[in-house]
């Protein structure tokens, strides 16, 4: 698998999503913690950390005793420069201003 | 008890097929580091204690920009892996406001050809720099931070050509 087939397939989950939105409201986080906001055994959310980890989404690091789990957004530039620049840019922005726009009027 | 761990750092990590003195000369070299992302050169005196300043470019400073955009102080330098610095941001009044923030590049030989860059930034107490280097701004207004530099740092390494 392509670099980029490895973060399409990690983003093809809602618990794996669900893990990168909790990481991006507050990063550096234990499994533990990030056990603690799912549904889910420990097992199941330590498999999932590790295909988001496989896909470079996300990074651990030490810090004493604990393994803390970073967002790193950057696989998702880099589909972003590959893809979304190149194509769709323009309209993609007026799509999600759109969208951004009806839902906070709701 | 509670098991909350605040981390004020934030990590971004890119894989390049280049080797890793070729994307370290990327970094540091000034000929090289104002080709990619903001395309204003950054200058560095590679020793502990020296000194580090990214000056803005004259089409930035045309559209407002301070001189010098960033500056900073190298704390331990081990060419052509390591690379630990202050880094304080002139964006606007209040990054420049917050002060020294702590910026640690790691360079690892994944396999002869491809190299792992790791950018850990220390942002503690420096809410307006983590914001500015997260990239939640668009591209135009300054934003794109980290994940853009990497990516366009990447780019350039790998096709010899950044974007524009």
């Amino acid at each position: 698998m392509t670099d980029d087939d490895l973060v399409f397939k990690a983003l093809a989950d809602p618990t794996r999503r669900f893990l990168l939105d909790k990481l991006f409201v507050r990063d550096g986080r234990t499994l533990t913690e990030l056990e603690s906001e799912c549904e889910m055994t420990r097992f199941g959310v330590m498999k999932h950390l590790r295909v988001l980890e496989d896909a470079h989404l996300v990074v651990t690091r030490r810090s004493g005793r604990e393994k803390l789990h970073f967002l790193n957004p950057v696989p998702i530039r880099l589909i972003h420069d590959r893809w979304i620049d190149k194509y769709t840019e323009r309209q993609v922005s007026a799509l999600t201003d759109l969208k951004n726009r009806l839902e906070e009027a709701q | 008890m509670t098991n909350v761990t605040q981390t004020t750092v934030t990590v971004h990590r890119v894989y390049i097929n280049a080797p890793v003195q070729k994307v370290w000369d990327a970094i540091t070299d000034p000929e090289w580091n104002g080709r990619y992302a903001f395309h204003a050169p950054s200058q560095y005196d590679l020793r502990p204690g020296g000194l580090y300043v990214v000056r803005s470019t004259a089409e930035m400073q045309a559209q407002g920009a301070p001189d010098p955009l960033i500056d900073g102080e190298v704390l331990e330098c081990e060419p052509p892996t390591r690379l630990v610095q202050t880094w304080r941001a002139f964006f606007t009044p209040e990054t420049a406001a917050e002060g020294f923030t702590r910026l640690t590049w790691e360079l690892d030989e994944e396999r002869p050809g491809l190299t792992r860059v790791t950018v850990t930034h220390d942002v503690e107490n420096a809410p307006n720099v983590a914001a500015a280097t997260t990239g939640d701004a668009k591209l135009h207004e300054g934003g794109g931070g980290w994940a853009w530099i990497l990516s366009d740092l990447k780019t350039l390494l790998e096709s010899g050509r950044a974007t524009d």
